[in-house]
C-alpha cells in the first residue's frame, strides 16, 4: 500500500480521526458514543497511519509504547472511584464538578468522564498494539 | 416527592463507611499495582516488589474482611450508590474471606518463589503483571454477590491464565495451552448460556435474590435441566471426571511457578462456584443434581487415584493428585450437612497449600536431578535432606496420613458420609486415598531413597543432575517452607481452621446472614 496518494493523504486523514475520536469520546456521556467507540476510531487511525508510514513511524509519532498507554487507561479508570471514598458514597459513585467559565457557564467535569477517558487509553493502547505486532511480523 | 421515595427505593442514601471499603481491597490493590507493573514494564527489577505489595494488600484487606465477617456476619457494598438488586454487588460471607485470603497467602508465596524461576525476558513480557491480575479475578470471584459479575472475573482470570500458560512460547506449551483454552472456553460458554437461561427464567442475576425468586419459580423443570448446566460448565473448571483432560494436558506444561498458581487456585475456583452457586441458586440440588455430584465426585476420586499410579511424569502425577482432590471436595457439596460442607472448605483451603507447596517442590526436584521423569530422578536425600524432608511432609499431607492437614477434611468428610449412610462414597473417598498412597510412596521411594535412576543397585549412590546454588535454592525454599510449617500447623492444631470452615458452612446452609447483607447495604447503625 505504498502509493504517493495514501502516504500524503493518511498524516491528514489521521490526525482528522484522532480528532474526531475525541469527539465521539467526550459527546459519549450523554448521546451515543463514548470511550469504547472512540478508542476503536483512534486506533483505526493508528492503523491507516501504520499502513502508509510503517510501524516506526507509529511508534514514533505516539511516544509511549501502546502497552504504556493500556496501563494507563486501567490505571485511571481504577481510580476514577477513589473520589467516591473522599465523598463517603460507595466505589464508583458518579461525582461532578462543576467548573466556572465566567458569565454563569459551567463546565461539567465528572468521575464517570475520567472512567471513559481511561477506557479510551486501554483501547487505543490494546488494540494498536496489537496491530503493531501483526503489522511488523509480515 | 414522589420521585424521592422512588430514589431512596433503588439508590443509596446513607454515607459510606471506611470499614466498607475493605471489601475491594482484594481486588483494586492488585488491579491498581497491576496497571502501574504494566505502565513499568521496562523496569524489570521494580516488578517483583511492586507484586509483592499487591499481595500483600490483598492478603491482609481479605484478613481483616475476615475478622469483619466473624464479629459482623456477611459484608457487602453495591457499586456506585445502587441497592441491589439493581447494583452490581460485591458480597462477601465466611467462605469468600478464608478463600481469598489463602488465594492471596499462595499468590504472595508464589511470587516470592518466581525470582529463581523467571528470568528477565519473561518478566518484560508482563509474567508478574498477569499473575496480578489472575488474583484480582481470583478474589473477584470469590466476592461477587452476582451470577454474571462471577462470569465477567472468570473471564478476567481465564485471560491471565492463557498469558500465563503461553509465556515462552515453546511447542509443548502451545499444544497444552490450545487443550486448555479449548476447554475452558467451552466451560465458559456453558456459562454463558446456563445464566442467560436463568435470567429468562428467573429475571434477575443477584444471588440474594435468586435464591427468594428460584424457590418461587414453577418452571421446575427447567430449572433442573440449568442446574445441570451448571454443574457441567463448572465441572469443566474444577476438572471433575469425565471433564478433567485438559488438566493433565496443560499444567506441566509452563513454567513451575505457573503451574504452581494454576494447581492452587484455579480449579479451586471452580470448586467455590458449585458450592455458592449449589447452596444459595439451588439450596435442594433441583432434581437430580446432588446425586450427580456424588458419582461425578466418586468417580474423580478413584480417576484420579489411578492417574496418580499410571504417571512418570512428576508434574502430571501431582495433577492427578490435584484431580483426585476435587472429587473430596465435590462429595461434600453432595452430601450438603453442615459437616460436609466444612470439610469441603477445609479441605480446599489445604489443598490450596498442599498442592502449591507440592509443585514448587516439584521445580525444585526437577532442577536438581534435571529431568521431570520419575525414573530418571534419584538420590533427592543424599543431595539436600531438606527438600527431602519437605518433600516426604508435603506428600503425607497429600495422602492424607497424620500429623500434616490433609488427614481431618478426610476423616470428617468419611464421618458426615456415614452419618447420611452414603457408604459407597466412604468406599470410593478411602479407595482414593489408597491408590494415592501407593503411588506418591512409589513415586517416594524412586525419587528421595534410591541413589540414582531406576537402574541403580540398591545402596549404591550416583550423583546426578546439578548442585543448586546456595542463594537459588534459599528462595525456592522460603515459600516451600512456609507452606510445610502451616501444613504442619493445620495437622497438628486444627481448631483455627475447623472453627472458620464451621462458620462458613454456617453461612453456606443459612443464607438468610447473605441475603440481609446483600440487600441491607448501608442500613448500618
Amino acid at each position: 500500500m505504498n502509493t504517493i496518494i495514501l502516504r500524503t493523504i493518511a498524516p491528514a486523514l489521521t490526525a482528522l480521526m484522532i480528532i474526531f475520536s475525541l469527539f465521539v469520546l467526550l459527546r459519549g456521556h450523554n448521546e451515543p458514543g463514548g470511550g469504547f467507540i472512540g478508542g476503536l476510531i483512534a486506533a483505526s487511525a493508528m492503523a491507516l497511519y501504520g499502513i502508509s508510514s510503517g510501524v516506526q513511524a507509529v511508534r514514533r509519532a505516539l511516544y509511549f509504547h501502546p502497552v504504556t498507554m493500556g496501563g494507563f487507561g486501567v490505571l485511571m479508570a481504577a481510580c476514577s472511584g477513589i473520589p467516591s471514598y473522599i465523598n463517603n458514597v460507595p466505589f464508583l459513585s458518579g461525582i461532578w464538578w462543576k467548573v466556572p467559565l465566567g458569565d454563569g457557564e459551567y463546565f461539567d467535569l465528572s468521575t464517570p468522564m475520567i472512567f471513559d477517558i481511561g477506557v479510551w487509553f486501554v483501547v487505543v493502547g490494546a488494540i494498536t498494539a496489537i496491530m503493531l505486532t501483526l503489522e511488523e511480523a509480515d | 416527592m414522589a420521585d424521592q421515595n422512588l430514589i431512596s427505593e433503588a439508590m443509596r442514601t446513607t454515607p459510606t463507611l471506611l470499614a466498607e471499603w475493605k471489601i475491594l481491597t482484594p481486588m483494586l490493590a492488585p488491579l491498581v499495582l497491576a496497571a502501574v507493573s504494566l505502565m513499568l514494564r521496562q523496569k524489570d527489577r521494580w516488578q517483583f516488589h511492586i507484586a509483592v505489595t499487591a499481595a500483600l494488600i490483598a492478603m491482609i484487606g481479605s484478613g481483616l474482611l475476615l475478622f469483619d465477617i466473624i464479629i459482623d456476619g456477611p459484608q457487602s457494598l453495591v457499586m456506585s450508590g445502587w441497592l441491589a438488586p439493581f447494583g452490581i454487588a460485591f458480597t462477601a460471607d465466611s467462605l469468600s474471606a478464608i478463600f481469598a485470603f489463602v488465594a492471596s497467602l499462595v499468590t504472595l508465596l508464589i511470587i516470592l518463589y518466581s525470582p529463581a524461576d523467571v528470568d528477565k525476558a519473561a518478566t518484560k513480557s508482563g509474567y508478574y503483571t498477569l499473575i496480578m491480575m489472575l488474583l484480582v479475578g481470583v478474589n473477584g470471584s470469590f466476592m461477587t454477590g452476582d451470577i454474571f459479575n462471577l462470569y465477567v472475573w472468570f473471564e478476567v482470570m481465564l485471560i491471565s491464565s492463557f498469558g500465563l500458560l503461553i509465556l515462552g512460547g515453546d511447542k509443548i506449551q502451545l499444544d497444552g495451552a490450545v487443550k486448555y483454552a479449548f476447554l475452558n472456553l467451552l466451560g465458559t460458554t456453558f456459562f454463558l448460556i446456563a445464566t442467560g437461561l436463568l435470567y429468562g427464567v428467573t429475571g434477575t442475576l443477584n444471588f440474594a435474590d435468586l435464591f427468594a425468586k428460584v424457590a418461587a419459580s414453577e418452571a421446575t423443570g427447567t430449572l433442573a435441566i440449568l442446574s445441570v448446566l451448571f454443574l457441567f460448565a463448572f465441572g469443566i473448571k474444577a476438572a471433575a471426571f469425565p471433564m478433567y483432560f485438559w488438566l493433565p494436558a496443560a499444567y506441566h506444561t509452563p513454567r513451575v511457578a505457573v503451574s504452581a498458581i494454576f494447581a492452587g487456585l484455579l480449579t479451586k475456583i471452580g470448586v467455590y462456584a458449585l458450592i455458592r452457586i449449589f447452596t444459595i441458586v439451588f439450596p435442594d440440588g433441583n432434581g437430580a443434581a446432588f446425586e450427580l455430584f456424588g458419582v461425578i465426585g466418586g468417580l474423580t476420586i478413584i480417576v484420579g487415584g489411578l492417574g496418580v499410579i499410571a504417571q512418570t511424569e512428576l508434574r502430571r502425577m501431582l495433577a492427578y493428585l490435584l484431580m483426585s482432590g476435587v472429587g473430596i471436595m465435590m462429595i461434600g457439596i453432595s452430601i450438603h450437612t453442615q459437616l460436609s460442607l466444612m470439610a469441603t472448605v477445609q479441605y480446599t483451603v489445604h489443598s490450596m497449600l498442599m498442592m502449591t507447596g507440592l509443585y514448587l517442590l516439584s521445580g525444585v526436584i526437577g532442577r536438581m536431578a534435571g529431568s521431570f521423569e520419575i525414573a530418571k530422578i534419584g538420590g533427592i536425600v543424599m543431595q539436600n535432606h531438606f527438600v527431602a524432608i519437605a518433600y516426604f511432609g508435603l506428600a503425607l499431607a497429600a495422602m492424607g496420613l497424620p500429623p500434616f492437614s490433609g488427614l481431618w477434611p478426610k476423616y470428617m468428610m468419611i464421618m458426615a458420609a456415614f452419618e447420611q449412610g452414603y457408604y459407597w462414597l466412604i468406599a470410593a473417598i478411602l479407595t482414593g486415598s489408597l491408590l494415592t498412597i501407593i503411588g506418591v510412596g512409589r513415586a517416594s521411594i524412586q525419587m528421595i531413597w534410591r541413589g540414582g535412576g531406576v537402574d541403580t543397585p540398591d545402596g549404591q549412590y550416583e550423583a546426578r543432575g546439578k548442585r543448586l546454588e546456595g542463594k537459588q535454592l534459599r528462595i525456592m525454599m522460603l515459600p516451600i517452607s512456609i507452606i510445610f510449617i502451616l501444613t504442619l500447623w493445620l495437622g497438628i492444631s486444627p481448631n483455627t481452621l475447623i472453627r472458620q470452615s464451621d462458620l462458613a458452612a454456617y453461612d453456606l446452609l443459612n443464607v438468610e446472614q447473605y441475603i440481609e447483607a446483600t440487600f441491607g447495604t448501608g442500613e448500618h447503625e
